[in-house]
């Protein structure tokens, strides 16, 4: 008995003899969390302008952060010293499409921090607005695909269009039956109340004008910046969910392909009475877009894609394929488009070059299934594009040459793009 | 850890009063096994008058409330250090006086331990002082 007592008085004294005291000092190396190192990196870009952001390590007599950098594979180098009461850096005049590392450390007056984990970005001129209709967000991306700047919810966002000069985006809610304007930071300033559903839309910056298409309607709308209806032309089909709508800025041209009516259509502005041309009859699967610097339009249909011309002349290119969605660089003429080959469901996404006579360069094949929106980024130069892939619900981002930059996951497949 | 330590210590003083119950319940059972229906024991169906209630205060009550109070004492100065050398550890700069201050506190928190463990054997020392059986 009296062992018994003994013994568990001991073991008693023992248990209390513990500490469980953490690491939780944000410069201790032994800290679990942070290494001793900052935490919080946050990495951003607009157009050539980086900003580099951590976490303030709360310590007592720390004197400054130390910022290394590097561009591509190099190795991690000194870049400058941050004074501790600020935490980030701003680096500008950074090239496009080269990938920038950044890292950090802290110094206290005693010691010299370690170096955190890096954090990498392209930089490039745009950044990418995308809505997603399932999802009910509007987002802002980065330029190489890998981080979400903003994000603000917007009730099935069907369509979306920018009007960068004067910073406004607007966005066309199928369930509200309203186009939505908001600024820069995503607030919303203004509503226009439509009669019917909206299934499309697209803007013109230089006259100002937003063209847009509604449910069950066998008409085009033209409103104004401010959210006026100015006029209404009539169109030879009705349209619905699958009918998509491209503006040609140069040559005034409303090109409107129609999923169910098999039919493209386009709508002259140049002239004053608004001549309506149905221009081909072909089984549209996809999107329109239009080709500033070739005239005409491409379309994606369910036998290849079909480029036709002003003057209504068509071609078929990649007639063996399914094509899911198309987008063109304005400012080469190139179609990049996605789609599957019926006879195997093999995928691809490519790019018709266009020339003297047009090319074709396939760019992903089979590593990627399931791909059904494309985003090209512009420019004179190939910079890449991206992709939403259905299976993985993930939206790619790839350069040129069709190697992988950068993922974003949980996109449905129901997305619209605007690059601003 | 401390409240694991705290059962313990309950256990400790239930198996003690179990222990001296179960006796005096052999010495019961045993009388009356001789024959269930005879009354054999009358002394024990009589009332009895209840003892004047009072506490019996004596050496060993004096030894386990001292040590209980300034076990207790010590346990929670021991306890300040380690929360005031931990929050200087939290804020520190430097690594040396890191550790230092680290180390500092996992010593208090054990001297703290140790403290409001002996507090609880004085404790279990002072209410079993009152125990008038022995």
């Amino acid at each position: 008995m009296k062992f018994y007592t003994i013994s568990l008085i001991i073991l008693l004294l023992l248990l209390c003899g513990c500490s469980s005291r953490e690491h939780n000092n944000p410069f201790d190396p032994l800290n679990p969390e942070t290494k001793g190192a900052p935490t919080g990196l946050e990495i951003s870009s607009n157009r050539d302008t980086i900003i580099f952001r951590w976490s303030p390590v709360e310590v007592d007599d720390l004197e400054e952060y130390r910022v290394y950098f590097s561009n591509g594979n190099n190795p991690l180098q000194y870049l400058q010293n941050v004074r501790a009461t600020e935490n980030q850096l701003q680096l500008i005049r950074c090239f496009y499409d080269i990938r920038y590392n950044f890292a950090v450390k802290a110094i206290t007056k005693y010691d010299e921090g370690p170096l955190s984990d890096s954090v990498s970005i392209i930089p490039g001129p745009y950044n990418l607005l995308l809505t997603d209709y399932y999802d009910y967000t509007l987002k802002r991306l980065s330029y190489d695909g890998n981080y979400v700047y903003r994000i603000t919810e917007i009730t099935s966002p069907i369509a979306l269009a920018a009007d960068c000069g004067h910073g406004i985006i607007f966005v066309a809610s199928y369930w509200q039956h309203s186009v939505f304007y908001l600024n820069r930071a995503f607030k919303i300033t203004r509503s226009v109340e439509l009669s019917n559903h909206p299934v499309d839309m697209s803007y013109d910056a230089r006259s100002n004008r937003l063209f847009l298409l509604e449910k069950g309607e066998n008409r085009l709308s033209v409103y104004s910046r401010e959210g006026n209806l100015q006029e209404m032309v009539a169109l030879p089909l009705e349209c619905n969910l699958q009918t998509k709508i491209a503006l040609d800025v140069i040559s005034n041209t409303v090109w409107i392909a129609s999923q169910n009516d098999a039919t493209v259509i386009a709508v002259d502005f140049s002239n004053p009475e608004r001549s309506v041309k149905n221009i081909a009859e072909i089984a549209v699967s996809g999107k329109v877009d239009v080709s500033p610097v070739t005239d005409g339009c491409w379309v994606a249909t369910d036998s290849g894609v079909v480029r036709i011309t002003a003057s209504g002349n068509f071609s078929v290119f990649k007639t063996e394929y399914h094509i899911t969605d198309i987008s063109v660089n304005p400012d080469n003429g190139d179609c990049y488009y996605v789609g599957y080959r019926r006879s195997d469901n093999r995928w691809v996404a490519g790019r018709l070059r266009f020339g003297m006579q047009i090319i074709d360069e396939v760019l992903l094949e089979q590593d990627y299934r399931w791909l059904y929106a494309i985003q090209v980024i512009p420019g004179a130069n190939d910079a890449g594009f991206f992709v939403m892939q259905a299976n993985t619900w993930r939206l790619l981002r790839f350069d040129a040459n069709g190697h992988k930059i950068g993922e974003l996951p949980e996109y449905s497949a129901q997305l619209d793009f605007f690059l601003e | 850890m401390r409240s694991i330590a705290f059962f313990i210590s309950i256990l400790v003083c239930f198996e003690l009063t179990l222990g001296q119950n179960l006796e005096s319940c052999n010495l019961l059972s045993a009388s009356v096994a001789r024959d269930s229906l005879a009354i054999k024991s009358v002394e024990y169906l009589q009332a009895q008058p209840a003892s004047p209630h009072r506490l019996n205060w004596n050496k060993r009550t004096t030894i386990g409330f001292g040590i209980m109070v300034l076990s207790a004492a010590l346990g929670l100065y021991c306890h300040n250090q380690a929360e005031q050398a931990y929050r200087d550890y939290l804020h520190c700069g430097s690594y040396q006086r890191m550790q230092r201050l680290f180390a500092r506190a996992q010593r208090y928190d054990r001297l703290t331990g140790w403290a409001y463990g002996v507090m609880e054997v004085g404790f279990v020392i002072t209410v079993f002082s009152f125990d008038r059986s022995k």
